[in-house]
């Protein structure tokens, strides 16, 4: 256990070593943050002191070894435009992308498992069908149009919910958080329902694929035939069958959700970690792109690792060695 | 507007005098704020603005975006109002007393939010502080490089001494905001931004700062002008423009920068709102390689590079000036006024030069830079292409853009200069390059041109107003002929707002959005 826990670490240092450095080849080929940077009314002079205060006067391979020695420190530097530690900057974000994430995630998990058991137990009924027609619609559907139509409809003609931003926020533990006001939870609602209509879509399926395999397994027919409650039987029995894969697929999403979603926090103006690393492309601030991909694929890390831990509970056959070979994504 | 207008048009701009600049306007409002409500109604203004201040240490980042937030907390000595004249604020009168001197007087019992006097030693503090502001991804010190000292001489009264003459001392105060030396010696740019000392002189008070979220203000009633009719200003940043037109439909902003131009018609129909609109000191233009002999991206008709350069034929390049359409490109895609091309005059220029069959040529831009900036570039090239030059357009994000542009890789680009002053836009872009002196900053073309530098150079150190209008004028007549820049259009700056609760009065050519230009309605 420990042995393959440390052999995840290693792996996890080789990933972000290798992203670092694509990273810092890619920016710079890609352009000059000075270009973008410096006002129309700076001279040469002013230029020049913009490229040295940000060591970009340096050839690159020595900006990249002077960028692993204070990372080995724990610095991954300051970032251009704001001046500031570039992981505070993206710890800063967190919270609002966090909240947003989990909610959607909720969300997709509670509709989507409990829509998809109904389909799968009843797959013949009229409600049945229409989830899975809806499912499909839900998959196909790009993000920034539903995103788009739901701001139309909900705030321009309904006027029902706000169109962007965080609305009021509580102070826990330091940290500004929406969720806990009324205010803050009516403008986390759009956004939220936008990102987890595709997950709901897909977990849907998922549970209703699952279900309907399970279900005529002798080991359900027997709890049926021991006279167990349907919803024993469906509680316990299929469900705990069916979840790892479901487990797993949520795991990704919500890794993916933190990391990638740049598109819902655009058209919502939400404040989160996505909005922060596109306006970080935009003017190639590669302090906070490199902070910010350094801790996305940290989490990416983290949510397996806690996703394979789940597997053990949720079914014991899986030991050590399945988790190392066949979770180690 | 064609080109000719557009040079005279900038030449309009020149600033009409130094020496002559001691104008003082007593009665005027100098923020353009003059409230219809009294100040005991509850009034508050909600903004949506596309971009976000990464500071609020005005002396941290020579930015629009950092410039125009600021202005609310903050004030500087003069201002530039909307035709780019110079206006007093906190300075009520200046003058040139000789070449290297300049004498200001300060309006008299000015005090900052926290009630600290201004006095002259805070100027002298702003100057120095100035340079020592670490990090900065883009400083003021451009501006106060050449100040020898501030000098003190009486409660209003101070003299500054420059090391070489500058007659555009004024217009470079327009920038710097106004710090106090007891309230911000030794303060870092993190202790603004925490709103610890976000204390200026200005007609707002910092109310809370969220980094790339929002901004809230409320009202200085000590304001040294006529305090303004707003009692809560809340700025949020909402960079995607969809997201800022949807927020001011549903009625959660007021007030909105960056209208898209498709939806300006769609808003200004709506009964609820208004659009507000100026002309902007922006301008696009082309820039052409006319100095290097062989130029990437120019071909001949099959597609082959040449081994010489059309583009260092002043005919060539002024047959592209002609060939654009500046009247289809502003009424169809910008909705405005312009006059016509001249295609076939473009095609005897161009065979004048030995090319009746025309070449081959790749021009770039940037994409998502300004409005419809994609689109603009192609109608270009439509125009390139009706005279017989094979144009294709190749766009690419800023990030990349502006590095290849600036490395030579280009034989014809698209970009944009923004300045109320002709003689900026000559020294920054069009000046010959010297990188001894620094000279040409965004001269990305290495265009050298002696009958454009040599009045130039003597525009930039003559106090005399006339003769320095004289001057100018003459170099942007050369660059013009030379077509070295090929001047395409000035874009408008556009704002909605909801007609019932706020004017906006564009307060600057620069298109700044800010609490001070609104009034309640």
């Amino acid at each position: 256990m420990l042995a393959w826990m440390l052999r995840r670490s290693f792996q996890a240092g080789l990933v972000v070593l290798a992203m670092t450095l694509l990273v810092f080849a890619g920016l710079h080929v890609a352009g000059n943050p000075v270009d973008i940077l410096v006002p129309p009314d700076a001279d040469a002079a002013e230029r020049a002191r913009i490229a040295v205060a940000f060591g970009l006067d340096r050839p690159l391979w020595r900006q990249y070894l002077l960028f692993l020695e204070r990372a080995a420190q724990g610095d991954l530097g300051r970032s251009f435009i704001y001046n500031r530690p570039a992981l505070s900057l993206v710890f800063e974000r967190l919270p609002a992308t966090l909240e947003l994430s989990v909610l959607a995630l909720l969300i997709a998990a509670g509709s989507g498992i409990s829509l998809g058991l109904f389909a799968g137990l009843r797959p013949q009924a009229l409600l049945s069908r229409l989830i899975m027609a809806g499912s499909v619609v839900g998959l196909s559907l790009p993000t920034f149009w539903v995103g788009l139509m739901l701001v139309v409809g909900f705030s321009v003609r309904l006027g029902w919910l706000p169109s962007s931003g965080r609305g009021d926020t509580l102070a826990l533990l330091g940290v500004d958080w929406s969720f806990p006001t009324l205010d803050g939870l009516r403008h986390l609602a759009l956004p939220a329902a936008n990102l987890a209509l595709f997950k709901v879509a897909l977990i849907l399926r998922l549970t209703r694929a699952g279900v309907r395999e399970v279900v005529h397994l002798d080991y359900v027919r027997f709890a049926r035939a021991r006279g167990l409650a349907p919803s024993r039987v469906v509680g316990v029995h299929i469900l705990r069958a069916i979840m790892i894969p479901i487990v797993t697929v949520i795991g990704l999403e919500f890794c993916s959700t933190i990391a990638f979603s740049m598109v819902t926090e655009s058209i919502f103006a939400w404040p989160g970690m996505g909005r922060l690393m596109i306006e970080s492309i935009q003017v190639l601030d590669r302090p906070v792109i490199v902070a910010y991909l350094v801790a996305v694929v940290l989490l990416f890390v983290t949510v397996n690792l806690l996703a394979d831990l789940l597997y053990r509970l949720l079914d014991p056959r899986v030991g050590p060695a399945d988790a190392a070979t066949g979770a180690g994504r | 507007m064609d080109r000719r207008t557009f040079l005279g048009a900038m030449a309009g701009l020149v600033p009409t005098a130094a020496f002559a600049q001691t104008t003082t306007a007593p009665g005027a409002s100098p923020t353009g704020t003059a409230p219809t409500t009294t100040a005991s109604s509850p009034r508050s203004l909600s903004i949506g603005a596309i971009s976000a201040p990464n500071s609020l240490d005005p002396q941290f980042y020579q930015s629009p975006t950092n410039n125009q937030t600021l202005r609310q907390i903050f004030d500087p000595l003069v201002t530039e109002d909307a035709e780019g004249r110079v206006r007093p604020l906190l300075a009520q009168s200046w003058r040139a007393v000789d070449e290297l001197t300049w004498e200001f007087k300060l309006r008299p019992g000015i005090r900052f939010h926290d009630g600290t006097p201004l006095t002259p030693d805070d100027i002298a503090f702003t100057v120095e502080r100035v340079p020592a502001v670490p990090n900065s991804p883009g400083s003021f010190v451009p501006y106060v490089r050449n100040i020898a000292a501030v000098e003190p001489i009486d409660a209003t009264t101070f003299r500054i001494r420059t090391k070489t003459p500058n007659p555009y001392l004024d217009r470079d105060f327009t920038n710097l905001y106004i710090l106090s030396r007891r309230i911000h010696a030794g303060a870092a740019t993190a202790d603004f931004t925490a709103g610890k000392l976000a204390v200026g002189t200005g007609a707002f008070r910092y109310a809370g700062f969220t980094v790339g979220q929002q901004i809230e203000l409320e009202r200085n009633p000590d304001f040294w002008g006529t305090p303004t009719g707003w009692n809560r200003v809340r700025t949020r940043f909402i960079p995607d423009a969809g997201a800022r037109v949807a927020g001011l439909l549903s009625g959660d902003l007021d007030l909105i920068d960056g209208v898209p131009v498709q939806d300006v018609a769609h808003l200004a129909a709506d009964p609820r709102l208004a659009i507000f609109s100026v002309a902007s000191a922006t301008s696009v233009y082309l820039f052409p390689d006319a100095s290097r002999d062989q130029s990437p991206f120019v071909t001949d008709r099959t597609g082959k590079p040449l081994d010489h350069n059309p583009l260092k034929d002043v005919r060539v390049r002024q047959a592209l000036s002609l060939a654009i359409d500046r009247k289809g490109i502003v009424e169809k895609l910008l909705l405005g006024q312009g006059t016509a091309a001249d295609p076939a005059r473009a095609r005897q220029l161009l065979a004048e030069a030995g090319y009746p069959d025309g070449f081959g040529l790749t021009i770039h831009g940037p994409s998502g830079f300004f409005t419809s900036d994609v689109a603009v570039l192609q109608a270009v090239a439509q125009g390139f292409s009706r005279i017989g030059v094979d144009t294709k357009v190749e766009t690419l994000p800023i990030a990349t853009f502006f590095s290849r542009a600036t490395n030579r890789e280009f034989a014809l680009f698209m970009t944009t200069y923004a300045t109320t002053n002709s003689a900026e836009l000559l020294r920054q872009v069009a000046l010959t390059r010297n990188p001894d002196t620094g000279a040409g900053p965004f001269n990305r073309q290495h265009y050298s041109n002696p009958k454009v530098d040599t009045p130039l150079l003597e525009a930039l150190r003559t106090f005399d107003p006339e003769r320095r209008v004289g001057l100018i004028r003459e170099a942007l007549a050369a660059l013009d002929e030379d077509a070295g820049i090929i001047p395409v259009f000035f874009p408008r700056f556009n704002w909605a707002g909801r007609k019932t609760h706020v004017r906006f009065i564009p307060g600057n050519a620069f298109g700044h959005t800010n609490a001070v230009f609104t009034e309640p309605v």
